[in-house]
């Protein structure tokens, strides 16, 4: 038969242990859920900031809000809003709130890796600080949605090399004749015969050289004596005794005449001077001429009336009638 | 022993024998089934009421407790807080190097915080004491209860679920959950310095992260699952034995279903746990 249970053995301050153990764990527990709650915020005074995004994809309640790496607040709610638009509701400690300003920027970026995150980029500090429950938009960088359009780019490369790369691509063609150019290009007149097409052309080009090395030649010997030439000319003309010297003697000479004329037309002026002087008691003498005339024709009139009169009183009287036959 | 394996025999053979009586047993035995399910939930519905109402807390029922306690928790505490540190020390160096090497380090600790506090930890404290404690108890309870000793006690004029029961569910439910809790912030600790060094400058990002990692509906229900845990690896083994004929050659099939059962319904817990959170 089964053997008979022996009393437990006692085991000393057995209650008190199991009282520890209790505390222990509570202790624990109560400790942790503290901590949980600090870190998820709940003792900390926030205001609220609402972001407005077309589309809310990938963004889950309780991600981060960041600033240069740090987060500095929390999604706490997302909701449809009657436009059609989300609207994340976020709370950013009062501590935090500081690097928001009226000028910041909300990007939401999705990478290929991991979360969503929603990025707050602040360019001037100083900005008016962004007030409680301020709504802004929120840009999207979504680096999932760029991929279909990646890979069509792509595509479309690969199909352009593919066709530059063909048997019959210009690519191909030029690289062809490239290679007979390179080839001529080996021969005697090297590069010259390569781009020119033929030997022959190439040494057309070098007489055509040639000759123009020639003629440059004597055009250095003209241009050699046209020097001399101009030596001499300088020499004739600004030396002692050229032509500038004579031009200088002749102004001076030229000056002086001058200078007499100058004299003369004074002269002249004086003289000038003196005929109005002349002309001037000439209108006077003319004014005295007139009442002379006058007295002179009264006198003449009286002279002829006086023949008149004599005429008429002479017993000579003359016939003065006229006899018809 | 042997009768019981020419039972299992004779079982076999008339089911090989009879197929026209197929659905009469299979319907038997779901109803069987059943029954036996609702006597677990019913017996744990009755435990968790007696444990928490505090007329059950008399002065000799307190000194039972407290040995279950003391046998079911504070006897293991320091080792499996040591296995569960050593195994916690390998789980983060495995995902910090692999997330250094695949350039995600950033979410190191939010892995190591949701694999090993919120997953593995609990569950490894509940297997471990539905080794030690709830197999012990399956076994004893059998015993006990093919011994008549319950019978005896009601008796006496005292109730054996109030003396003998509930004191094993408290017993090892504390187990579980103190177990759990110990590591768990063993883990947490070894957690930070495995990501962050003896540094003291990650505690920022530290606290962040595991704000957003054990946020409410994952904290409650880590406690909750914690707490069935417990409950589970005391009730189901007792129930298992209690639900046995009382021969002694039973013994061993009533440890045997108890165990298979707990093992289960530990299972089925942490599906069920995952599937709401992850699902």
């Amino acid at each position: 038969m089964l053997p008979e249970p022996q009393p437990a053995p006692l085991i000393p301050h057995v209650e008190i242990k199991a009282a520890v153990l209790l505390v222990l764990t509570l202790a624990l527990i109560s400790g942790f859920l503290g901590y949980v709650l600090y870190a998820r915020g709940v003792f900390e005074s926030t205001q609220q900031l609402v972001l407005v995004a077309d589309d809310s994809e990938g963004a889950k309640v309780g991600m981060d809000l960041t600033f240069s790496g740090f987060s500095i607040g929390r999604v706490r709610r997302i909701e449809l809003a009657a436009d059609g638009k989300a609207r994340i509701l976020i709370d950013v400690p009062r501590e935090d709130a500081r690097w928001l300003r009226t000028s910041t920027v909300f990007a939401m970026e999705r990478g290929l890796v991991g979360d969503t995150r929603i990025r707050a980029y602040t360019g001037v500090l100083d900005d008016p600080p962004l007030p409680d429950g301020a709504m802004r938009p929120v840009l999207r960088g979504d680096a999932s949605a760029e991929i279909p359009r990646l890979i069509a780019t792509m595509r479309a490369l690969i199909e352009n090399l593919e066709r530059m790369s063909g048997a019959e691509s210009s690519l191909n063609a030029s690289l062809t004749n490239v290679q007979t150019v390179t080839e001529r290009m080996k021969g005697r007149y090297g590069a010259l015969a390569g781009v020119l097409g033929g030997e022959d052309n190439a040494r057309k080009v070098i007489t055509a050289l040639d000759r123009t090395n020639a003629l440059l030649a004597s055009v250095g010997e003209v241009s050699n004596r046209l020097d001399r030439m101009l030596a001499k000319t300088d020499e004739r003309v600004f030396g002692a005794a050229g032509v500038m010297d004579e031009t200088q003697k002749t102004i001076v000479q030229l000056n002086a005449a001058l200078r007499d004329a100058r004299e003369s037309l004074k002269k002249a002026d004086a003289v000038l001077a003196e005929a109005q002087a002349v002309g001037a008691n000439t209108r006077a003498a003319t004014t005295d001429l007139a009442a002379l005339r006058a007295e002179v024709e009264a006198n003449l009139r009286k002279v002829a009336h006086l023949v008149d009169e004599i005429n008429r009183k002479w017993p000579f009287a003359r016939d003065t009638e006229l006899k018809l036959p | 022993m042997r009768g019981w394996y020419h039972w299992r025999m004779r079982q076999a053979t008339s089911l090989h024998r009879g197929l026209s009586r197929v659905p009469g047993e299979l319907g038997t035995a779901f109803l069987g089934w059943g029954a036996s399910w609702w006597r677990v939930f019913h017996f744990g519905a009755l435990a968790l009421v007696m444990a928490l109402s505090p007329a059950t807390y008399d002065k000799e029922n307190r000194a039972v407790t407290a040995r279950q306690i003391y046998f079911t928790a504070w006897q293991v505490l320091p080792w499996f807080t040591l296995l569960s540190a050593l195994l916690s020390m390998v789980l983060i160096h495995i995902v910090v190097e692999t997330t250094l090497s695949y350039g995600l380090s950033q979410y190191a600790l939010e892995m190591v915080a949701r694999v090993l506090v919120l997953e593995l930890i609990p569950l490894l404290a509940a297997l471990f004491v539905a080794l030690r404690s709830g197999a012990a108890i399956n076994t004893e309870v059998a015993l006990m209860h093919i011994r008549g000793d319950f019978d005896a006690l009601r008796r006496a004029g005292a109730d054996p679920l109030r003396r003998e029961l509930v004191p094993r569910v408290i017993g090892s439910a504390v187990s579980v959950v103190a177990l759990a809790t110990v590591s768990g912030m063993v883990a947490l600790v070894l957690a930070y310095i495995g990501v962050y060094g003896f540094s003291p400058w990650g505690l920022v990002g530290y606290t962040r992260t595991i704000g957003q990692v054990f946020d409410l509906q994952v904290t409650l229900g880590l406690a909750l699952k914690t707490t069935l845990f417990g409950v589970a690896v005391a009730v189901i083994p007792i129930t298992a034995s209690l639900d046995t004929p009382r021969e002694v050659r039973l013994a061993p099939v009533a440890v045997l279903r108890g165990m298979v059962r707990l093992f289960l319904v530990l299972a089925l817990l942490q599906g069920a746990s995952l599937a709401l959170k992850y699902v």
